[in-house]
């Protein structure tokens, strides 16, 4: 008995110190000092890890090279980026990141991706976009729209919208701001003079407008994604509708109806040239000429799992398209010809949800 | 009068051995109260020292289970969430049961450890590895057993009990006995309080006060058993808990103005009538869980307020005989009914359930070893359920050494939210179903010797199939029946006391080492093939020593967590961490009474680290009590 029970004393001396072994063999991250200029190049915001993880963005050269992942985190001391990064935009020379579920809007050196400020307090914001008149406006939860100084980071105004008001469109004077509803049902367009701070219009479509572009006629192309989810079809479920609107006087111009009240079409970008719209639609990416009277559903590029989200660079006349997995590792991001030959794939981060194209 | 420390070190329960309170004393003492402790041979059973349950003041079960056993608990913040994750399962594949009926709610079978108050209990058993066959669905990883036992002798105890704590934190309980051969009456109430506002660092490097990480906590527990003669227990047990609790942010998100408000009212009705070598048990079961949870920040938009209603009715006969002297068996038949409403689910869901067992226990080889066979088939109206074998094997090798081996089949059906959640549910979905081997020796010194000394080291091995995940497509989340997780690992357990004259010593020690990962390629070059589950950790160990002296005690406790991944293809992880408590208590004496004064440090080394990714917890931390015992 004596030596068994030496044995197991030995046994137990062994884990523990196997054990104090582990405690000590903490290891302490340094972020290596980069003096890679950023500016040109690709940023991938990602959601990050669900759900209590942080955002990130990867960084990749605009030839698909040097991979940098978690940019933000290494070029700021390894603070996160926080809790649901959902966009970027790019605002002269600097890049404003928005991170929903913090509140915040992270505005960026875009060479040295150095933080240099940030606005706080603007509840769940999701997309920034760009007047050109020293403002920028940013879209909330809060059934809003923020007017904000990119230089000073202080919000100037704010104006009230439909539903859960997503992207949007400078379009002339006017900001066009699609109410996506959130998990209920909105079907506008809220038209803000952009001078006045006001809204000046609201335009009735088909439910959940996801994506807006402006084509070589100056005509709005809204794409209505329908209420319902793809694949799983309830009460209530509507069909998705791509409609033209004049914004002269914010008539319907064109009115193409999706077939299935149960595959919902997302998302719209447009070529370079202003006649060609790109969008996601169940299996894949799809495209319509803006001449074509009937709905093409032509797919250019097959994708079984589906693409999170679309996004186009107009000076190379490239797709990009992300596959944000299961939130639980690393996603990709495709880039396609307008043709739909696919070019390379790139590796994001966790959840990849916008791209961003450097200056 | 029982001298209460004196009793520490003689009742550091062993695997297997019941707390004195709970055996009945039975003309035929192998005629024991419950399944685990007869039909568990070959598995690993570890029961709670009672001493530490009664000493838990109102600590959740969480944090006495995370610091006296090997069990990983994911704790997320200071009396936040705290699921079970054994064996390298994840939480909902294994069940919390009270009295014999499962707690864990229809709806997403996840069970916070956290708002159980442990010292409603006077015994607490784990079970670990896989149990469908004795107790159905949900039995994968372990299962924690709860027990309110009635003692039929003259007692009559009254303690009130009372702490204060850092972060603001006030509780206190009552808990009142009085018992005689016949009746048995046990009244138990607790209320707590904590603002958990702790200091910690901020991403920024800033130290913040915590905030919105209130709760409040009032609990009821009644116990009424009568014993008629020796020939038949019968009773009831009512249990009511409120828990309104706020629910912080965590460091990467905005701050937080949610709240969760729960309620529970359990009922267990129960009759045991003995007849020759054996007993006929009958059980109704009636639960009902209430939970609201409300984000004012997300209402507009999200519509973020959630209201989930669940009941649970279950009946239960089963007739346990000694039919030789080596052979005993245990037949039953369980009905159960399960409701749920929620703004969710499209209508009130319905499902029932029912399930037939045969147990059969043999000893052998002069009655030293024992072996089991159990049958179990469940039937439901929203699926086909699994047949459930199960066998195991126990018994000496030499001297003191003990083997013990099973080999089982379980399962766990998927939830309400996995069937029904608008959007996203999938009523396709299979149970999933996991054969389960274990292999132990296990080494007890003789009860007379001086050192009392016992340790157990058993390897696991199971490989679940069908395991259920939400996986998006595009803003849609699904479960599918998608993955195949291989969970094994090594469980060892040493614990030992000692006496040096006037001075008793106790020591216990747990390492477990846990490997769990994904055995099925979705495509090509899967980067999460093979790869460690989630929260997993390879390593944990929990270390607890304890001195006695003429009323003094002396405690220290320490328990590590290894690192964890936190990304399934195991490119992110966070550092594992070391936790050290403290403790110091000292019992007064007066005739029959006594007063009890404790005060302990937590997190002595003032450790800074987070259980949960980007959920702080708390550093050094301080609690002061006293109990007032009358008898």
């Amino acid at each position: 008995m004596k030596n068994s029970l030496n044995t197991i004393s030995r046994l137990m001396l062994l884990a523990f110190s196997m054990f104090l072994l582990y405690s000590c063999a903490k290891d302490e991250d340094t972020p290596p000092v980069s003096t890679t200029d950023f500016s040109e190049g690709i940023f991938i915001v990602n959601e990050g890890l669900f759900p209590s993880g942080s955002g990130s963005v990867t960084w990749f050269k605009m030839d698909g090279s040097d991979r940098t992942p978690k940019l933000f985190e290494k070029s700021n001391n390894l603070l996160p980026l926080g809790n649901l990064a959902q966009s970027m935009t790019i605002i002269n020379n600097d890049g404003f990141i928005v991170v929903n579920n913090a509140n915040i809007i992270r505005a960026v050196s875009l060479k040295t991706f150095q933080q240099k400020g940030a606005i706080e307090g603007i509840n769940l914001p999701r997309f920034i976009v760009n007047t050109g008149d020293g403002n920028a406006w940013v879209s909330s939860w809060d059934n809003k729209v923020f007017v904000f100084d990119p230089e000073a980071l202080t919000v100037q105004g704010e104006v009230s919208t439909g539903t859960g008001p997503e992207k949007m469109m400078k379009v002339g004077e006017a900001l066009w701001v699609l109410n996506q509803g959130g998990y209920s049902i909105d079907s506008t367009i809220t038209i803000i003079d952009i001078n006045a701070r006001q809204v000046s219009q609201t335009v009735m479509v088909y439910p959940k407008p996801t994506g807006i572009q402006v084509d070589e006629n100056g005509n709005v192309w809204v794409m209505c994604s329908g209420h319902g989810w793809n694949g799983w079809p309830a009460s209530g479920d509507s069909r998705g509708h791509l409609v033209c609107i004049d914004p002269s006087d914010y008539s319907i111009l064109v009115d193409l109806e999706f077939p299935e009240t149960d595959q919902h079409p997302e998302k719209l970008e447009i070529n370079a040239g202003g006649d060609e719209l790109f969008y996601i639609y169940p299996g894949g990416i799809y495209k319509q000429s803006i001449a074509s009277a009937n709905l093409e559903l032509a797919k250019i590029m097959n994708h079984a799992n589906g693409f999170y989200s679309l996004d186009f660079d107009s000076k190379n006349d490239v797709i990009y398209a992300t596959d944000a997995g299961d939130f639980q590792q690393d996603g990709w991001v495709y880039r396609f010809q307008t043709t739909g030959t696919l070019i390379d794939s790139l590796q994001a981060g966790v959840g990849p949800t916008d791209v961003c194209i450097g200056n | 009068m029982i001298i209460f420390y004196l009793t520490l070190t003689a009742s550091w329960t062993f695997a297997q051995k019941l707390h004195p309170d709970s055996i009945y004393m039975l003309p035929d003492v192998r005629v024991s109260a419950s399944k685990i402790v007869t039909y568990s041979a070959g598995q690993k059973v570890e029961s709670i020292d009672s001493t530490l349950i009664s000493g838990s003041g109102n600590v959740g079960l969480g944090e006495l289970l995370y610091r006296n056993s090997s069990l990983n608990i994911n704790r997320y913040n200071l009396n936040g969430l705290n699921l079970l994750s054994v064996r390298g399962t994840t939480s909902s594949q294994s069940s919390v049961y009270w009295n014999g009926f499962q707690l864990n709610p229809p709806n997403n079978s996840l069970i916070d450890l956290s708002i159980i108050p442990a010292n409603y209990f006077n015994d607490i058993s784990i079970l670990y590895g896989g149990s469908s066959s004795l107790y159905g669905s949900g039995n994968i990883g372990a299962g924690i057993h709860l027990n309110n036992k009635p003692v039929f002798k003259k007692l009559q105890y009254l303690s009130f009990y009372n702490s204060i704590a850092s972060f603001h934190e006030y509780s206190g309980n009552i808990k009142a006995i009085y018992a005689n051969p016949k009746w048995y009456f046990k009244t138990q109430v607790m209320g707590r309080k904590a603002q958990n506002d702790f200091r910690y660092k901020s991403l920024e490097g800033e130290y913040e006060n915590f905030a919105n990480a209130a709760l409040r906590q009032k609990g009821f527990m009644q116990d009424v058993f009568r014993n008629f003669k020796g020939r038949n227990i019968s009773g009831i047990s009512l249990w009511y808990q409120e828990n309104d609790k706020e629910i912080p942010a965590t460091l990467t998100s905005k701050p937080a103005d949610a709240d969760q408000k729960d309620r529970s009212l359990r009922g267990v009705l129960s009759s045991k009538q003995f007849i020759p070598k054996g007993f006929i048990s009958a059980k109704l079961a009636v639960f009902n869980d209430y939970e609201h949870y409300i984000d004012p920040d997300s209402l507009q938009v999200l519509e973020i307020d959630s209201e989930i209603e669940t009941t649970r009715i279950q009946g239960e006969v089963s007739m346990n005989k000694q039919i030789s002297k080596s052979t005993m068996f245990d037949a039953g038949v369980e009905l159960i009914h399960l409701t749920g409403k929620s703004v969710n689910y499209a209508q009130q869901i319905n499902q029932q359930q029912a399930g037939i067992y045969l147990l059969i226990s043999q000893r052998f080889l002069q009655n030293k070893w024992v072996a089991n066979l159990k049958m179990r088939q469940d039937f439901n109206t929203d699926f086909t359920m699994p047949f459930t074998p199960s066998l195991g094997l126990e018994g000496p090798v030499i001297n003191n050494l003990k083997i013990k081996a099973t080999v089982s089949k379980n399962f766990r059906i998927p939830t309400f939210n996995d069937l029904y959640w608008i959007p996203g549910g999938n009523s396709e979905l299979k149970p999933e179903t996991s054969w389960n081997q274990d292999i132990g020796l296990l080494y007890k010194t003789d009860t007379a010797s001086r050192i009392d000394f016992y340790s157990e080291l058993t390897a696991f091995n199971s490989m679940v199939d069908d395991w259920i995940m939400w996986i998006p497509d595009g803003a849609l989340w699904s479960p599918l029946n998608i993955r195949r997780v291989w969970a094994r690992g090594i469980e060892a357990t040493a614990k030992s006391n000692v006496s040096f004259g006037k001075v008793k010593a106790g020591i216990m020690a747990n390492y477990t080492y846990t490997r769990s990962t994904n055995e099925k390629k979705l495509y090509d070059n899967d980067p999460v093939y093979q790869k460690q589950l989630i929260y997993i950790p390879k390593h944990r160990f929990q270390l607890s020593l304890n001195l006695v002296f003429a009323y003094w005690v002396v405690g220290v406790d320490q328990s590590y967590t290894g690192e964890r991944y936190v990304s399934a293809d195991n490119t992110e992880s966070m550092e594992g961490y070391l936790l050290t408590n403290m403790y110091v208590q000292k019992s007064l004496i007066f005739n029959n009474d006594r007063l009890i004064l404790k005060a302990e440090i937590l997190n002595l080394l003032n450790e800074e680290y987070q259980a949960v990714l980007y959920y702080p917890m708390p550093g050094r931390s301080y609690s002061i009590s006293i109990q007032l015992i009358i008898q």
